[in-house]
């Protein structure tokens, strides 16, 4: 039978041998003669399925197994233990078919010929990948318009700037149009506003080709902006998996509320409310718990000169964070 | 075609490193060309079996096939590909790693050795009267695989020797070790000819002969057409057992491979 899924993990898991050694001189001898190695769990019995067209936010610390998670799911790494089931291939086979209909883009890597343009590099990956002359032109004619590079295409690749190198190893990544897309922090080292031009382009790519896209990112900009399901991993193994918007609703317990004052206010003013975070004339920022709010507004309406105000969640950063933390303890 | 154009696209890379080209190829002159001095000296002072123009002519093939036919692809394969996670690129494209690693190296000889074929000539103008080649046209032709031959178990030795960082996160010892197991059996330190019995007998035994030693005194026409395709069967045998080794090694080394980090 043929799988419904574009993606189905189930009990990952992947360990690595890692060799301990006891500090100092006398431990460098020791390790001369007898060394301990111990055993790292990276991933820890991960599953969940993946459609096609759906873009998931893969969100953890440093050190969770998101990028272990991806390698694995690409074909990279062999897993220790568990099956992984790709567009009905399993990755480490590296069939040539499977390879076809992939990429994984690593924002700290680079896969382009350095002393080459990048030009030379898509024209590999054309070759390589058996692109028509017809589709590369036309696809690569896109990609170089929507992210504004034709002027440096003839430049050697070691004298881009990183945004433009970024641009580049995207290009390279879609000359033969993936079904399936694996972004490893694409936006890592980037300005603001490239990001969100990055941002818009995965966007974009995702809808127009109906592609899968896994994106890890420690910027929750990319993960708001972008992803409507995400799988929060910590310690090897998932926490959460679920919409964006459901995370946020089951973990703010609590709102924030953003007054804008009409004129300056003493401190004795605000004392008896109840939740104040900070005052800098005109902001005045509360942390009300959801149950709360209809009566501290009412207070508020009452002692303070109002002029506009907001309620919204907490940051997406405050929620993961505690999320992190409970997971933690 | 795809071959031949990803093929052109490397040699690309090659033009981009002139400097790389040039060093390495006045290291490559630099070993053979001492030795041909050192041992024509020797032979003048003390007489050996071997006359000056075998001797010189052997050092000029040497030199030229030394730059065309060993391959020098370990040091990308175990520092930038295994230990710097650069393999990671290779791995996840429909295309074997090993491919492309031999065409990039192939283009890299072939850069080398039309250099190579330039100082050949200008060495040949400078030492032509102690020249001997005597090769027909029959041995040219099996030559000319033996040479083949010889580049293939090269490239395959060196792949052999990088893939080693699979296993050691240090390989450079072992990668000089290579080198210097090439120096003393492949004929570089001069013709088997002029040492002694058992350890002609031993490097005979050996693959690397078979790299860079054979295919230069075939080339020269000492060998005649019987020991050419003698040559060629060992040749093949090796070029077999080669390939089971770094076949039988990637497939363990590629499930070690972590692309750097966990």
């Amino acid at each position: 039978m043929l799988s419904m899924h574009t993606i189905i993990a189930s009990e990952l898991t992947k360990s690595y041998q890692v060799y301990k050694k006891q500090p100092g001189f006398i431990g460098s001898v020791k390790s001369l003669f007898s060394r301990e190695y111990e055993s790292v769990n990276a991933v820890k019995g991960v599953s969940f399925i993946i459609d096609q067209g759906e873009l998931v936010g893969f969100i953890g610390p440093n050190g969770a197994g998101k990028t272990t998670t991806l390698k694995m799911l690409s074909g990279l790494l062999y897993p220790t233990s568990g099956k992984i089931d790709v567009l009905g291939y399993t990755p480490f086979d590296r069939k040539h078919e499977f390879l076809r209909q992939i990429s994984l883009v690593m924002g700290q890597k680079n896969q382009l010929w350095w002393d080459l343009p990048a030009y030379d590099s898509f024209l590999l990956n054309k070759e390589i990948y058996g692109v028509s002359p017809a589709h590369f032109r036309e696809v690569v004619g896109n990609l170089v318009t929507l992210l504004d590079v034709k002027d440096v295409l003839n430049i050697q690749v070691r004298n881009l700037s990183l945004g433009q190198r970024m641009k580049m190893e995207l290009i390279a990544a879609l000359i033969h149009s993936p079904k399936v897309l694996f972004l490893d922090e694409p936006t890592i080292g980037l300005d603001v506003v490239m990001q969100k031009n990055l941002r818009e382009f995965i966007r974009q790519y995702n809808q127009t080709y109906e592609a899968t896209i896994i994106l890890t990112s420690h910027y929750m900009a990319d993960v708001l902006e972008l992803c409507k399901r995400v799988i929060v991993i910590n310690h090897g193994g998932i926490i959460y998996d679920g919409l964006l918007s459901e995370l946020m609703r089951s973990h703010s317990s609590y709102k924030q509320l953003t007054f804008v004052l009409s004129k300056t206010i003493e401190p004795r003013t605000y004392a008896s409310i109840e939740g104040v975070v900070s005052y800098e004339h005109p902001s005045l920022v509360l942390r009300i718990p959801s149950n709360e709010i209809q009566k501290t507004l009412t207070k508020c309406m009452k002692t303070l000169p109002i002029e506009d105000m907001t309620i919204s969640d907490p940051p997406i950063e405050e929620i993961i964070r505690t999320m992190f933390q409970e997971a933690t303890q | 075609m795809k071959h031949l154009r990803i093929f052109l696209l490397c040699c690309q890379e090659v033009f981009e490193s002139r400097g790389r080209v040039f060093i390495w190829l006045l290291i490559n002159l630099f070993s053979p060309v001492i030795l041909m001095l050192f041992w024509q000296g020797a032979t003048f002072v003390s007489g050996t079996s071997m006359s000056i123009s075998s001797l010189t002519s052997y050092f000029l093939f040497l030199t030229v096939g030394s730059i065309f036919l060993i391959a020098h692809c370990e040091r990308q394969i175990s520092v930038v590909d295994i230990k710097e996670g650069g393999l990671s690129r290779y791995l996840l494209k429909p295309y074997p790693y090993v491919l492309i690693i031999f065409l990039s190296e192939l283009a890299y000889r072939m850069v080398q050795g039309v250099l190579g074929m330039i100082v050949f000539g200008a060495l040949y103008l400078l030492y032509h009267s102690y020249f001997a080649f005597t090769l027909g046209t029959e041995q040219m032709m099996v030559a000319s695989f033996i040479v083949a031959g010889a580049y293939l178990m090269s490239f395959i030795y060196k792949f052999i020797v990088g893939m080693s960082a699979f296993w050691v996160t240090e390989a450079s010892g072992i990668l000089q070790f290579s080198d210097m197991v090439l120096f003393l059996t492949a004929g570089f330190l001069g013709p088997f000819i002029l040492y002694p019995d058992w350890y002609s007998a031993i490097v005979h035994m050996l693959p690397f002969a078979y790299m860079l030693y054979v295919p230069v005194i075939s080339a020269q026409g000492v060998l005649d057409i019987g020991e050419l395709f003698r040559v060629l069967s060992i040749q093949v045998m090796w070029i077999v057992c080669l390939i089971a080794i770094a076949a039988w090694m990637w497939k363990r080394g590629v499930r070690r491979y972590t692309g750097v980090g966990i």
